[in-house]
Order: C-alpha cells, then structure tokens, then sequence
C-alpha cells in the first residue's frame, strides 16, 4: 500500500517536474539576458536628418553641387551622431546637426534662409523632448544667429512654448544667444531666387509664380535622434517660403505640424508646403497612427505622405524615428536632401528619389 | 430639416460662484445667449459653419466680459495683442493669426485667411498689413482698454509676473465656438487676448490648429480654453479627433480621455467645447468652471457658468 502510495506520487513529481522544468529555465534565463542588458548593453543610437525637399533633380545639378551636398549633410551626420556615441542626450545630438546645417549657405534655415516679399530673412526653428513631452519653437525671428538653439532656450528657459518676433528676439538676448546682424543670413543665390519669383508674380501673379517656382515653398532642415537611454528629440529649422509675406509662418515652428517628439512613439520633422502640413498636424498624426491604430512607424509614415498628403495636395516630405531605432524618410517629390547614422564612421546621405 | 448644433465657451478657470455677484453672473449670461442667437440665426438660415461659429466668435470679442478682442488683457507693454484661429471640416481649410493689434474683430480676420488659398497663419505686422489689404475692420487702442484688465495688468505688473498661474484669480479667458451646420458641416473658432503681462511675443494654442481648434466633418470640432503651453504640449483638439478617428472612441470618450485624463496628468488645466458629425456635443472641463452654451435645432438655448 505504501509502495504504491509512493510510485503515484514518483510519477506525479515526475510531471510535475517535466511541466514546469522547462518554463523555470526560461525564465532563468530571460532573467540573465535582461540583466545583462542593464548593466553591459545600452539601447540603440540613431540620428536622422533632412536638409528639405523639393524638385532636387540629377540633371539640375552639377557633380560639384552633388558633392557639396553629400558632404555637408554627412558632417551633420557625424556632428549628431559623435554626440549620442558620448553618452550626450538625444537632444544635444539634434541641436549639434541642425546648426551645422544652420551655418551652411546650402540649406533654407540659418545662412542661406530666403528672402521674403521685403527681401528680409525671417527664420522659424521648434525643438520637442520625447521624455516630457516639453517644446519650444520661435517664429519670424531676424537677429537670433542660431533659432534652434532659440527654440531649446524657449523650452529650457522659459514657462512658454512659442514665441515670435521682436519679442522673441529680446528673449533670446536676455539669455544671452548670440544675434546678429539680418545681413549675416545673407546669401546672393537665394537674394536671387527672391527677384526672379517676384518678377514672375509680376508678370503673371502670385499662384502662377508659386508653379513655376515650385521650390520656392520648401527648404527646412530637421533632425531626429535616439540616445542610448531611449529618448527621442526632434528639431527643425527653417527660413520659410520665398517671398513669403504679411508674416507667413510654416509648420515648422508648430509643434505637432512640423515637430514632434514622444519615446512612447517615435520623433518626426517634416519639410514641405507648411500649409498643407499645418492642415493635416502631419507630425502628430504619425504618432497618433502608431499609438491609437497601432502602425509601425513606416506604415503610418507611408501612408501619411504617399496617399493622404497626395490626396490633400501637400508636397513634401519627413524624418522620422522610433524607439527601436528604426528610420523612415518618406517624400513625394523628385528629391529629399536626407540621410542617418546609426553605426560609428558610416553617415549614410541620400538626394534623389532612386537612392535606398 | 437636417439637424445644427451650435456650442460656445467664453473661457474655463477658477470660476466660483461665492467670487460672483448676481449682476455679474446674469451679465455672463446675457453675453453667452447672444453669441448663441447670433450665430443660431446664421444657422437657421441655411448658414454655415464656418459663418456661424465667426459670428458667435466675434458677438464675444465684442463684448468686453471676455478675454478675447475688446476687453483683451494687456500684454507686458501695456498693449493688447491678440491671436485667433478658425478650421472649417470639409476641406480642412484653415486661417490662424497671432500677435495683432487693433484688429476689431480677430476671428474675421482668421476668417479671411481661411479663405485665401495662400495662406494658413499669419503673425504680427505682417498679419496687420494683410488685415489692411483685405480692408477689415480696425480700432483705436481705446476701444480694446477695460479698466478691469488694465487694473489686472498694473497688478502683474507690480508683482513682476505673467499671469500665467495667479493663485486666487487662475482664469483662461478666451473665447471659442463649434457648430455643425444642417450640411453637415463642421467648423471650430477660437480666439483670445492671451496672458496677462504676456512678454516676448509668447504665442499659445488658441492660435495653433491642432492645439486650441481643429475641424474635420469625419471626426468633430473643437474650440479649446485653458493653460495654452500644455494644451500646444498635448496637441489637445486634434488628440481628440485621432481618438476617434484611429481608436474608434466616441466623442464623449475622446473628450474624457484628453481633457480628464491626459491634461490632468500633466497638470494642464482647462477645457474644450466639442460637437461632432452627428451633433452630439460636448463641454468637457477639469477647472472649477467654464463659461458655455449650446443651442440648436432641437436643442433649447441654455448658457452655464459653473461645474
């Protein structure tokens, strides 16, 4: 009777021990990696940019330009991502690459901006800090040298979000950013851009000049970046629209049209027609897909830019980043200044449609 | 006849009823009804919304009870400077400006905006110049001065603060509007004097489509009022309309979620007015009160002040 009692229960803890076994093990080791992970492994760094889009064509441009272009993006590239490799939070990393694109003649945003209908640069710059969800943005600022690393200021010093104008000027020498003369924005090729345009809505009006010159409406830069510490920040920076007037603001210094930043969901900025941008909160809307219908970030990014901006009429296109890392740089026209670095020593730039 | 709804609010805060005389408490009222006949008789005539909500909108600039055109508060230099911002839901067409002055009625001039194909927002001189071209109505720096929010300046002022977060007084004084009109249209109107002693040309979401108003005939309208830097943070109206659109909540539920629960959880106090395709509406407020009404087809006039 006892030996019998005794084999059932061998034979019960024999299951028992085969039932369980393998789970115990599992969870052992789940255990292991997870703490490995803690204290030897850190989570991804990434960094995108874009320096606009637009009808950026192979035939309209020269080897020289090309090289120009890929070069400078690539040392933005490399400005972001050294600062994320040091251990620096994800906004630092965004600020470093825009203002080597802000100093560049080549980009619409800092040096370089175009001019408005009174041939003046009136400049646009918004930041947004995923981990709090925090932002700043300045609008139709003239004197501030560096409007992203106004726009920072905005969020770190101040109780606002959005500033503009003069007042935003007087806020940014308080705080002691550098300003400068509105000459040193100053650039003959987009001085240019300015008189042809303005000839042209001369000759034949304001919607006629805005087709021929239909890069006249574009040119931002923007960055997006992941720290190793999973925070997602995002900026852009912009000189507006040529021969903008009446003090025309784009979506790049609206939070949620033109920047937007959240770790639960992904980093964004955008660069295109701001109206159509500012209409469909494009920004936001990417991270609403992924939160609320529950999208990868390249779904809700294609769909957004390949069919409901299509279907809207808005050109143009966006950066975008999530917390895993992975990268989406959507455009519906011939051509997208962009690129990303997510590897030491490889800034990977890109220009035209074709290029992957 | 297809239905018209019409919901209006003349800013949300610390609105208690013991800080109120009955004098003041009807004149609110008074106010609130007849932005709502206002823009109930644009309706009844086959009006759109956008007409409608424009002219709830600008009955409030009007008056000066609210923060929002005459009776605006003053900024830092003693001006009023004003923002507004107007989205119509067919074709989400939308006007948006920011640091005016002496524009009569700002929500006109969002209004002309929205019509322009050029444009979305437009700030400062600028947008004054475009008022011009436009030939909208301008008044005298007189006609926006009340003697209640110059005392409220001068006090700021004294204290060396934005009224940003005042203890005993902590009011958000825009104004706004939503209607659904017998189209089925939709449209949302927002428009504000801002913050008191308000420095550096601070914008907040009233001015901001996404932030403080967003119209879309698919989802619903919406007309923000409340501490603008975390409703532009939260991306409030246009939150509301994704959670409807991508997560398939009811207005109701979308309105509860950002305003009860999101804001509250980072502290932005405030609230919004909602109405959506179908005309179910919404008041939806975490601050003690919220000047409000609503009138529509089937629907008596009624104004309310307090939770």
């Amino acid at each position: 009777m006892k030996k019998t009692y005794q084999y059932y229960l061998s034979i019960l803890i024999f299951f028992l021990l085969m039932a369980c076994d393998p789970t115990t093990r599992e969870a052992v080791e789940d255990r292991e990696i997870s703490n490995e992970e803690k204290t030897v492994k850190q989570g991804p760094i990434s960094l995108v940019i874009h320096g606009g889009a637009g009808t950026i064509k192979r035939e309209n441009m020269t080897e020289e330009q090309d090289a120009e272009y890929r070069a400078k993006l690539a040392e933005a590239l490399e400005a972001g991502y050294s600062k994320l490799e040091s251990g620096a939070p994800a906004m630092d990393a965004v600020i470093a690459a825009i203002q080597i694109m802000e100093a560049s003649p080549l980009f619409n945003a800092g040096v370089g901006a175009v001019f408005t209908n009174k041939g003046k640069n009136e400049l646009d710059a918004a930041v947004m800090d995923g981990k709090n969800r925090n932002a700043g943005a300045v609008a139709g600022v003239s004197t501030i040298k560096s409007p992203i690393l106004a726009a920072l200021s905005v969020m770190d010093d101040s109780p606002h979000v959005m500033m503009s104008g003069p007042g935003a000027e007087k806020f940014a020498e308080e705080q002691g950013l550098e300003l400068v003369d509105p000459e040193y924005f100053f650039t003959q090729s987009r001085y240019d851009a300015l008189q042809r345009v303005k000839k042209r809505e001369e000759e034949k009006g304001n919607s006629a000049a805005l087709l021929d010159f239909p890069d006249s409406k574009f040119g931002t830069v923007g960055c997006v970046a992941l720290d190793k510490d999973g925070n997602i920040a995002a900026g852009t920076s912009t000189g507006g629209m040529t021969n903008k007037r009446y003090g025309r603001i784009g979506d790049a210094p609206i939070i949620a049209a033109g920047t937007y930043a959240d770790n639960a969901t992904c980093g964004v900025s955008a660069t295109g027609h701001g109206e159509y941008f500012i209409r469909s909160v494009v920004a936001y809307d990417v991270a609403a897909k992924m939160k609320y219908a529950g999208m990868s970030l390249d779904g809700a990014a294609n769909k957004i830019v390949y069919e409901e901006l299509v279907e809207f009429g808005g050109s143009g296109g966006f950066i975008a980043l999530d917390k895993a890392g992975n990268i989406s740089m959507p455009f519906n026209t011939s051509g997208m200044y962009r690129g990303y670095m997510n590897e030491k020593g490889k800034p990977n730039v890109f220009i035209y449609k074709d290029e992957k | 006849m297809k239905k018209f709804v019409l919901a209006i609010h003349g800013g949300a805060g610390t609105i208690l009823k013991k800080n109120m005389t009955a004098e003041k408490e009807d004149a609110y009222h008074e106010a609130l009804r007849e932005a709502l006949e206002g823009g109930k008789d644009i309706l009844n005539k086959k009006g759109t919304a956008i007409e409608a909500t424009a002219v709830a909108v600008s009955i409030l600039e009007d008056s000066p009870l609210f923060n929002a055109g005459k009776g605006s508060v003053y900024s830092n230099s003693g001006q009023n400077e004003m923002e507004a911002s107007i989205m119509e839901g067919e074709k989400l067409r939308a006007g948006a400006i920011a640091g005016v002055k002496n524009i009569k009625n700002p929500i006109q001039l969002a209004k002309s905006i929205l019509f322009d194909d050029d444009f979305v927002f437009l700030i400062g001189k600028g947008a004054i110049e475009y008022a011009d071209s436009r030939k909208l109505e301008k008044a005298a720096d007189e006609y926006f001065q009340t003697r209640f929010r110059e005392e409220q300046w001068l006090a700021a002022k004294g204290e060396g603060k934005v009224l940003l977060d005042h203890d005993a007084d902590k009011k958000f004084g825009t104004v706004g509007a939503v209607a659904l009109d017998i189209e089925g249209n939709l449209a949302a109107a927002t428009s504000t004097g801002g913050l008191t002693n308000k420095k550096y040309g601070r914008i907040g979401d009233s001015a901001v489509i996404g932030s403080g108003t967003y119209a879309n005939n698919t989802t619903c309208a919406i007309s923000c009022t409340g501490y603008g830097e975390y409703f532009l943070r939260a991306i409030v109206a246009y939150d509301v309309s994704c959670l409807m659109e991508y997560k398939g909540l009811s207005l109701q539920e979308a309105c509860e979620e950002v305003v009860m629960k999101k804001l509250v959880a980072m502290k932005g106090e405030g609230g919004l007015i909602a109405v959506d395709a179908v005309g179910n509406y919404e008041f939806s407020f975490n601050s003690e009160g919220m000047y409000r009404g609503i009138v529509g087809s089937d629907l008596a006039l009624e104004t309310s002040i307090f939770k």
